[in-house]
């Protein structure tokens, strides 16, 4: 298991709950999704999970560690050698180039220049994006961006990668390249994936979605799916899902 | 944090590059301000010095105990032939020479003045005090002048003397007796100062006489030292030669001991420099601040991306310092070329003040000639540099606290 989730509430204020008692498990090498609609609390599992906000009750478990029991720089120290962000709107750092932007976890950990180019540049490739690495991410379509933004992710080879609405702002096109990536990696380097998303390709693309609705979980066993297989495209969810998926559509 | 942090911090200050550029002029034009006006009043003040040195005190001034404070004619060194002898042996003394003050009456058949009777050994003089080239008219005691007299040119204009006048000295000589001697006009010195009218020369014996004072006596042995660094030793020595106290015939002063006066306007003018820059550098330095924090408001979503992929509020920090380090070594490099230029401009080209009053500056009764010719001083540079630095890192305490307050989550909502 890489992460659980154990009766976990997140209260903001006396009126404002995000999560109640929210308890999920996940196993290393999933390809999974957070599904629902704005507000009902993806987002804020995705920032619990990854120990960039905590619980008001409850226990959050990354990589067999109690997040509540890491100060700050055990936790700054967590995300920067096993966890991987990848943003809704890319977020590369404007002024670096591609590459420069890849190579950032990789200069928190002191990494030597020479390997950390090596290694960003490998990154890159994974990512499907090896020749823009001399570029400024202004010169960069949203997909490239993003492609980038996995790059950066994975660069550090993580063990698990949160993506927050990683195919929100890209046409279905982009989308399921970006997507087909993803399950590259989760395929080829077993990354655990944990994405937040309402957008019906990575819901069809994930083998396991949790769908999030009003703060609470809900999910349906039957709803897990065969795994995604290269080549064949994307498979037919589950009929539990197919009502879910229909109103995204619609 | 390796070079790749310096390169980004390098990076990032040159986002928004008017806000840059406009801090960097600040803070480099603080800095050329400041290294040029202490370039110049370094300058200045050390011209007033020499000036006070090679008119009036020399480097030291060897009198009778006392003699400087109350200036009695009666206070004189009754035979300081040894004090010469142990000069003559110094090999970091340059010249020396003895002087006899007499203050009296002098007047010709148009007018009188109550003047300073200098009596000085002519030709040692020449190679203490800078009297001797100063002379408008007629000769500096080479002539065959019996009883020669050189007046100040003011001082010559109110006795309405030219050369060959008859003057009449007339004072009170140190046994009480009624001294008066007839001098003859044989040159007219102009310094554009206070002595212009209220000093004359004659030779030290006929200031002797005119005193009834002794063949060897002397109220003042100026003394001036081949490089003024010898100063404190030579002064020591003498001291431990000839001892030091009341009852003693010799006292050894250093010019800053008798310019007392002159060296607290020194120093006042110094604190109200250092005053003034702090002034300049604290808004120098506010403007960083302000250019940092901004550039930081403006990054609040992208600090949120970096603590959320591992870097640490710590480094996040460090490398808000840096930005402001960096953004101040530029404007500092900036100032200190500009300070470098405008000084050399100057140094060649001279700075005069005089537009800034109409007054004759006068210090000490001499006049100090508003031009000066401003030196590189690489400790003022050096000194300002520090202080924009040291400044810059504890304003930039502003957008630190602000950095070390973000919550990664709301920095990353943050638009």
């Amino acid at each position: 298991m890489i992460l659980s989730f154990d009766q976990v509430s997140k209260q903001y204020s006396e009126l404002e709950t995000a999560i109640r008692q929210v308890s999920f498990e996940i196993e290393e090498g999933e390809f999974t999704a957070l599904a629902g609609p704005s507000g009902s609390g993806k987002s804020t599992i995705l920032n619990l999970a990854a120990g960039l906000d905590f619980p008001t009750s409850g226990t959050v478990t990354l990589l067999g560690q109690d997040l509540r029991a890491l100060d700050k720089i055990g936790l700054s120290h967590l995300r920067c050698n096993q966890v991987g962000f990848v943003f809704q709107s890319y977020n590369l750092f404007p002024v670096l180039t591609a590459l420069e932007n890849v190579e950032y976890p990789l200069a928190l950990k002191g990494v030597p220049p020479k390997e950390r180019r090596k290694l960003a540049e490998k990154a890159l490739e994974e990512a499907g994006c090896g020749t823009l690495g001399k570029r400024l991410p202004s010169e960069l379509s949203g997909g490239q961006q993003q492609r980038v933004a996995i790059a950066r992710a994975i660069v550090t080879t993580p063990k698990i990668v949160f993506a927050d609405e990683p195919t929100a702002n890209l046409d279905s096109k982009t989308a399921k390249m970006l997507l087909e990536v993803f399950k590259d990696l989760n395929t080829n380097k077993n990354i655990t994936f944990l994405f937040s998303s309402h957008d019906p390709l990575v819901l069809e693309t994930a083998e396991r979605i949790i769908q999030v609705a009003d703060g609470k979980v809900h999910e349906d066993p039957s709803n897990k799916q065969q795994p995604f297989i290269k080549g064949l495209g994307f498979r037919t969810p589950p009929q539990s899902l197919r009502s879910t998926l229909s109103y995204y559509h619609s | 944090m390796d070079r790749y942090f310096l390169k980004l911090s390098w990076k990032n200050i040159w986002r928004n590059r008017r806000r840059t550029l406009l801090t960097i002029n600040a803070i480099g034009f603080g800095v050329m301000a400041l290294v040029a006006l202490y370039n110049y009043y370094d300058g200045f003040h050390d011209q007033v010095i020499q000036n006070v040195i090679r008119y009036q005190s020399g480097h030291l001034l060897v009198t009778a105990p006392d003699y400087h404070k109350r200036m009695a004619t009666q206070l004189f060194m009754k035979d300081p032939s040894e004090v010469d002898t142990w000069l003559s042996s110094r090999e970091e003394v340059k010249a020396f020479s003895h002087r006899v003050m007499v203050q009296g009456l002098v007047s010709t058949a148009q007018g009188s003045a109550n003047i300073v009777f200098a009596g000085i050994e002519p030709e040692r003089e020449k190679d203490v005090t800078r009297f001797s080239g100063n002379l408008i008219q007629g000769t500096y005691f080479n002539d065959d002048t019996e009883k020669p007299i050189v007046l100040g040119s003011e001082l010559a204009n109110l006795l309405q003397a030219s050369l060959g006048s008859k003057v009449v000295a007339l004072t009170q000589g140190v046994d009480g007796s009624i001294g008066n001697e007839l001098f003859y006009v044989s040159g007219i010195f102009e310094t554009h100062s206070d002595f212009d009218k209220n000093m004359a020369f004659v030779h030290i014996n006929d200031a002797r006489q005119l005193l009834s004072l002794g063949s060897q006596a002397s109220h003042q042995l100026a003394v001036v030292l081949k490089n003024e660094e010898g100063l404190e030793s030579v002064q020591q020595s003498f001291v431990s030669k000839f001892g030091s106290g009341p009852n003693l015939p010799f006292q050894i002063l250093n010019w800053k001991e008798v310019q007392k006066p002159l060296m607290a306007m020194i120093e006042l003018n110094q604190s109200a420099n250092r005053l003034l820059m702090f002034i300049i550098i604290f808004v120098a330095a506010l403007g960083i601040a302000n250019s940092i924090l901004m550039s930081i408001l403006e990054r609040t979503r992208e600090f949120g991306v970096m603590l959320a992929i591992g870097t640490t509020k710590k480094e996040v920090v460090k490398m808000v310092v840096m930005e402001t380090v960096l953004l101040s070594l530029v404007g500092v490099a900036l100032g200190n070329v500009l300070g470098f230029l405008v000084t050399e401009f100057f140094h060649h080209y001279g700075f005069d003040l005089a537009w800034l009053s109409s007054q004759k500056l006068v210090v000490q009764g001499t006049i100090i000639q508003t031009i000066s010719y401003p030196e590189i001083r690489w400790n003022n540079s050096l000194l300002v540099s520090l202080i924009v630095l040291v400044l810059s890192l504890v304003v930039s305490f502003i957008p630190i606290k602000h950095v070390s307050r973000l919550n990664p989550v709301n920095a990353l909502r943050a638009l």
